[in-house]
């Protein structure tokens, strides 16, 4: 085992304390903005700890992880329009809560469920590391896709009442996932003999678009009008009054920290799938379903807790496999090359110092953000008191910004460009942008699966048997069935508790 | 102290080389960008990161690495020879990537030629390995091959993806041995090896870079001349009675007409970087094998794994 001495005295030598505090403020802001996400923070600030032993650097670099994941809530909140495409979701509740003139309390439910999915996700990976490496390992190419059409049963609860326009919606998605190049054999489609379009729509751009945009058309409606925002009136000790209602919504936190951690565990898929997973979950367990969407605490807990959780669940694979379970996660493992440490099970025996300390300042990173979100919150906030007309001019710019700063091209922005006329248009006629981004976001990954499934399959004989016959896939086969029968069973409900009402 | 100026040195390097303009007395007298046609996290990710950390104190200016990810390589690499060749930007380039992308190209669509990227040195090199899970029944090259033999199409074969290396190394061991497999092609490592270690697929042919960052794995067979330095116990395919070489390359290339003073200037730098032993047992630890060459070396390794591609892909069929 490891010496907590050591571990204790590399972890609290104050230049490390500094170091981990602006690592993790650099990260609150990374996601805060945009376009900017954790990924990109971890790959820019990744030079700047080479010459820091090697356990320091991993906590500067969880840390912009970790922050991240929160700051993406704030403009979810703030403007209804995702940080990162991890907290899609936080948007559903989060500024709908904030137009009813309650943004402050909904930036610190955030945060705290940030700080709380993110000790779960950390807890798990300290204690439960070595038994869950292995259920990265149980997710095949056929579960792949069996989740993405799990997840795409959320559309029913998305868009209820309005499920046709919904699937209308989700089908458009995943129709701009087909262009670019073919996943599995690189055929070229809808590229119209274009470099640009190669490596398909981005899709961080378009979601900026779907979403920024045409939150920026709202406000320029006269206030009052759907769009407009309450104003913003600091409301003293609402601080602990959200602590004391987090805690007694605190089953939420079980049952968005558990999806985040297996779906982060699982290669490839990351938080974006994870929190609508999460939400939906929440929304399924929930006494009062129909809140959701309207601005209540659950609705921003399930994301935020989930989105963070899945920092510790994509690092399992990663520390004791080499596979990242999420984007940030990969760059991780090449920081972790980078500085001489080799992922396996052994990293947990021989260099259980550098590990420990690590795991151990994850948690001290998490209570870090805490302290720095409740300053941070009060300076975000002040975003609600500049003029809408201001604001929507700054909505619009930050958008081109951060569209072109992901990979410096001049076709994300086009796609952020065209992602928000088209948002405008669904919104306009109540299609709702949610369904399209999921299509958008599950298109990939849902195309990799059934491919890479079919190639198995002809491999075994039998592409029908492969799908509908192992064990894993059951189970997600199951889920997807049971969420489509329970939401076309309180659809009948609904509409006949409308009709004898109506009568 | 130290861990604070550390912090502080790229601040400061970036800010000097700002109002710097290029002129060739004095070159290099701002940043150099390191393009790297991959996602952040992968292999060249982590040779290009080494090359980024070991640069200081070596060149004057710091060497930026900057992303340019998407369809295998092609879309950085068409990027890199639309680059301005002022001398500030360099491309981290693979083989065989590079040769066999504008050879397989579909017709009409656009994108850089091998030609056009103007190799400045090699860095690294990393052999292919056939690789099983550690419990599989296969113990040896031979017997993978007599069961290839007798069920043709049955075994899978996880690769990093059709028409990549790993798919070239896989025609090359079906020709040499006279066997059919059915190709797996993932997206890349980060799936293809936790296809191997859970069975979906029986067999992985591919880098022994993610051979040896993967726990639970057998090598079968390395395609060197000699038993590979970092994971000496896999025997090679000539022990086996089999006389294949097949890798991957890494090295660097620059964009067309780039100034022939900075060429030679980085070429004799990155010889001194890579000379480094502190660098070279980065690279070691990052499961690859430093291997410097210059330009031209290079130029030639290229002209030499282009040659192997074409008569392999036209055994094949599929170019003519």
């Amino acid at each position: 085992m490891f010496d907590i001495s050591v571990v204790l005295s590399n972890l609290f030598e104050p230049m490390t304390l500094l170091l981990m505090a602006l690592s993790a403020c650099f990260g609150i802001i990374m996601g805060a903005i945009p376009g900017l996400s954790g990924t990109l923070g971890i790959a820019l600030l990744m030079p700047f700890t080479f010459g820091l032993e090697p356990g320091v650097a991993l906590l500067m670099l969880g840390s912009v992880y970790c922050g991240s994941e929160y700051g993406g809530s704030i403009p979810s909140i703030l403007i209804n329009t995702p940080g990162t495409a991890a907290a899609l979701c936080t948007t559903f509740d989060g500024h709908p809560m904030a137009q009813n003139g309650h943004a402050q309390k909904a930036l610190l439910t955030a945060l705290i469920s940030s700080v709380f999915g993110g000790l779960f996700g950390v807890c798990a990976l300290i204690f439960l590391s070595i038994p869950l490496a292995h259920v990265a390992m149980s997710f095949g190419a056929p579960e792949q896709f069996w989740l993405c059409v799990f997840a795409l049963t959320i559309i029913a609860s998305l868009s209820s009442g309005q499920v046709l326009k919904g699937i209308i919606g989700a089908l458009l998605g995943l129709l701009f996932a087909c262009v670019g190049m073919d996943p599995i054999t690189g055929i070229p489609r809808f590229t119209f003999n274009t470099m640009e379009l190669m490596n398909g729509i981005n899709v961080v751009p378009a979601l900026i678009g779907l979403f920024a945009i045409p939150q920026a058309l709202m406000l320029l409606k006269p206030a009052g009008e759907h769009g407009g925002m309450a104003p913003y009136r600091p409301a003293p000790g609402v601080f602990w009054q959200t602590v004391k209602e987090f805690f007694h919504r605190i089953w939420v936190v079980g049952v968005a920290g558990v999806v985040g951690l297996i779906i982060g565990i699982m290669p490839g898929a990351g938080g974006n799938i994870a929190t609508f997973i999460a939400y939906n979950e929440a929304k399924r367990f929930s006494r009062k379903p129909e809140k959701f969407g309207t601005g209540i605490m659950e609705g921003i807990m399930a994301p935020e807790v989930c989105n963070n959780a899945v920092v510790g669940g994509a690092q399992i694979p990663m520390l004791t496999l080499g596979i990242p379970g999420s984007a940030p996660a990969a760059v991780m493992l090449g920081a972790l090359m980078t500085h001489g440490l080799k992922p396996g099970f052994a990293l947990f025996t021989e260099q259980s110092d550098v590990v420990f300390t690590y795991f151990i300042g994850l948690f001290l990173a998490n209570i870090m953000i805490l302290i720095l979100g409740l300053v941070l919150i009060r300076i975000f906030v002040r975003v609600l008191q500049i003029p809408q007309n201001f604001l929507v001019v700054a909505i619009i710019a930050m958008s081109v910004v951060g569209a072109y700063s992901i990979s410096t091209s001049a076709m994300d922005v086009i796609s952020m460009c065209a992602g928000g006329l088209i948002g405008y248009i669904l919104i306009r006629y109540k299609f709702g942008v949610a369904p399209m981004a999921l299509g958008l976001i599950l298109g990939g990954m849902m195309e990799e699966g059934f491919k890479l499934s079919l190639h198995l399959g002809a491999a075994e004989g039998n592409v029908v048997m492969f799908f509908f016959s192992r064990p894993q896939s059951l189970v997600l086969i199951a889920l997807t069935v049971l969420s489509l029968v329970y939401s076309i069973w309180k659809e009948i409900s609904a509409a006949r508790k409308a009709g004898q009402a109506a009568a | 102290m130290k861990k604070l100026s550390f912090i502080i040195a790229p601040f400061m390097a970036l800010s000097l080389c700002m109002g710097a303009t290029a002129q060739a007395a004095d070159y290099p007298s701002k940043p150099i960008t390191l393009m790297t046609a991959f996602n952040a996290g992968g292999g060249s990710d982590v040779s290009h990161r080494l090359i980024e950390k070991y640069a200081r104190g070596v060149i004057s200016q710091p060497i930026v690495v900057t992303y340019k990810p998407g369809a295998g390589g092609e879309v950085g690499w068409t990027w890199l020879i639309g680059a301005r060749a002022d001398g500030y930007t360099v491309g981290g380039v693979d083989l065989p990537h590079i040769v066999l992308q504008p050879l397989l190209r579909a017709e009409g669509q656009p994108g850089y030629k091998t030609e056009q990227l103007n190799p400045l040195c090699n860095l690294v090199f990393d052999p292919d390995v056939v690789m099983v899970r550690k419990d599989s029944p296969f113990k040896s090259l031979e017997e993978l091959v007599t069961y290839a033999k007798a069920n043709p199409g049955k075994l899978k074969v996880g690769t990093v993806g059709k028409f990549t290396g790993d798919h070239l190394f896989l025609m090359q061991i079906e020709k040499l041995t006279g066997t059919k497999f059915t190709q797996v092609p993932y997206p890349g490592g980060g799936k293809a090896a936790p296809a191997l270690l859970s069975g979906e697929v029986d067999c992985y042919f591919g880098s022994a870079s993610n051979f040896l960052r993967m726990e639970g794995a057998r090598g079968l067979a390395i395609a060197t001349k000699e038993r590979y330095e970092l994971c000496p116990d896999v025997p090679t395919f000539a022990e086996q009675g089999y006389t294949l070489e097949s890798a991957k390359y890494r090295g660097i290339a620059t964009p067309p007409k780039f100034p022939a003073e900075a060429q030679k200037y980085l070429e004799t730098k990155l010889a001194e970087l890579c000379a480094n032993p502190e660098y070279q047992q980065a690279v070691r630890g990052a499961g690859l094998t430093p291997y410097y060459t210059n330009g031209k070396e290079f130029g030639e390794i290229i002209k030499r794994e282009k040659e192997k591609a074409v008569n392999v892909l036209k055994t094949y069929g599929f170019i003519k």
